[in-house]
């Protein structure tokens, strides 16, 4: 890319959503707009910002920024969730259930299918009585195009590279010929249900989940908006259940019906009936 | 740029055109290295309180910021040392660049070989980036040598290949490489094997 196409890019994405562009992410704006360029048909970048010059193509505007602005996912992101999904919330919500009853899972705004699959994993390594026998996962998102995709479970090696030990790719995931990426097992794919959902709309089709994954989304909602979903989320969540935030979110100010869990160091939430913030008090 | 080690082969090509010139061993490559970018006169005048200054803007996700603070945090003369085996230049060259970034030290070598020579002379290296198909001594062979000998301290090693078939990596697992990174990669990739091998 040229210095010149770079520094267009820069202050374009300055204007259009407030992006800040670093003087060495030139790496970030080819990975995310090469194929961008392929699918509108342009041979490359340099082409792609002629037109983008000439304003001709509003629709290209968009599609640039929303290709920027678009939240980073990975597997096992933040790794404290799961490693507290696996050491502090699944053992509470399975000492609270008989061994028949099953456990729902929300994962909400799910989108290309990293976090349900990364809790699927988790699961399956350490609980595997429950994988195999009484857990159901429901992954949700408002975009039926990433939706699809997560559905495939097909992801690029650039994709399977991030969070996800090498490990667990080989016991997880087979790869596809003509290096066309990998695909996570059949398990996997077939014990999720996904659904199109508008966290803004009526949350009633997720039924009453034990345990809600919904991280770094709220954090982008207007506060009212914020509010109101977390009071939905509150009145579909088990009494018992737990809801997990981003790192860098809370509920403080949004919504009262939630507390902090203190025996947890990233954002695990329980409802407030339950008196006690502690596990182990 | 392009995604690490996508241009590998033309590297490569280069290399072996001119493979009739003397070929450097490792100390030559750390001398190159110290007086490309010496680290810590280079580091001198980034240093404020105590403190290399490194801004959590340069990375582009939260990991990235994680990072920097624990740069932030380490300080002074607690660099960690990796040892970045390639026969590629330019991937050299990349990581080494990012490892200073990552606010680690560098050592190169460019064969299993030299590997060996600065794994027996430095014992305080914590991770290795070893790629796996190399003249002399390949990753492997140098790996399945590095395990059998008695150390106080085995290093982390994190296998760097563009092998991406399910039996290699198993192969080089079994040998006891600690992670697999697949070329290319990026800058965020290579951060997440170092944060899964525990040494960020």
């Amino acid at each position: 890319m040229r210095p010149s196409e770079y520094d267009f890019l820069s202050v374009f994405l300055l204007r259009s959503s407030g992006l800040t562009l670093g003087a060495d992410e030139e790496y970030l704006l080819e990975s995310r707009l090469v194929p961008l360029a392929q699918s509108w048909g342009f041979l490359g970048i340099p082409e792609l910002v002629e037109t983008l010059k000439k304003g001709t193509e509003p629709r290209l505007a968009t599609a640039v920024t929303a290709a920027m602005t678009a939240e980073e996912t990975s597997f096992y992101r933040d790794r404290q969730s799961f490693e507290e999904l696996k050491t502090v919330i699944l053992p509470a919500l399975l000492q609270r259930r008989r061994a028949w009853q099953p456990l729902r899972i929300w994962s909400a705004a799910c989108s290309t299918g990293q976090e349900p699959y990364s809790i699927a994993m988790t699961i399956a390594d350490h609980f595997p009585a429950l994988w195999t026998r009484a857990v159901e996962i429901l992954a949700s998102d408002i975009d039926s195009e990433v939706l699809t995709r997560a559905e495939r479970g097909i992801y690029s090696q650039f994709e399977v590279q991030r969070g996800l030990p090498i490990q667990l790719l080989l016991r997880h995931f087979d790869q596809l010929p003509d290096q066309a990426g990998w695909r996570i097992k059949p398990p996997f794919r077939e014990n999720i249900t996904w659904m199109r959902l508008n966290l803004r709309e009526n949350l009633a089709r997720v039924g009453k989940p034990d345990l809600i994954f919904c991280r770094n989304v709220l954090i982008d909602f207007e506060p009212s908006t914020r509010q109101a979903v977390l009071g939905r989320m509150a009145q579909r969540l088990a009494p018992d259940g737990f809801l997990v935030l981003g790192a860098a979110e809370s509920v403080f100010g949004a919504c009262d019906a939630f507390q902090r869990l203190r025996d947890c160091k990233s954002a695990v939430f329980r409802p407030t009936a339950i008196k006690s913030v502690s596990l182990t008090a | 740029m392009s995604a690490i080690g996508d241009r590998w082969r033309s590297d490569r090509a280069v290399r072996t055109s001119r493979a009739s010139g003397p070929s450097r061993n490792a100390a030559a490559y750390c001398a190159e290295n110290r007086r490309r970018s010496p680290p810590r006169a280079g580091k001198q005048t980034v240093f404020v309180h105590g403190l290399p200054q490194v801004s959590p803007k340069k990375f582009d996700d939260a990991g990235g910021a994680r990072v920097a603070a624990l740069v932030v945090k380490r300080g002074i003369g607690m660099a960690k040392k990796v040892l970045l085996v390639d026969d590629s230049r330019a991937v050299r060259l990349i990581c080494r660049r990012l490892m200073t970034s990552f606010g680690f030290e560098s050592l190169e070598a460019e064969n299993g070989r030299e590997a060996l020579a600065l794994v027996r002379s430095h014992s305080d290296i914590e991770v290795i980036l070893l790629d796996w198909n190399m003249p002399i001594m390949n990753g492997l062979d140098f790996l399945k040598v590095l395990r059998a000998e008695r150390r106080p301290l085995q290093p982390a090693v994190i296998m760097c290949t563009m092998y991406s078939e399910p039996s290699r990596i198993a192969e080089a697992m079994a040998a006891g490489a600690s992670e697999y990174l697949m070329k290319p990669f990026s800058q965020n990739i290579l951060l997440s094997k170092f944060q899964e091998v525990g040494v960020l």
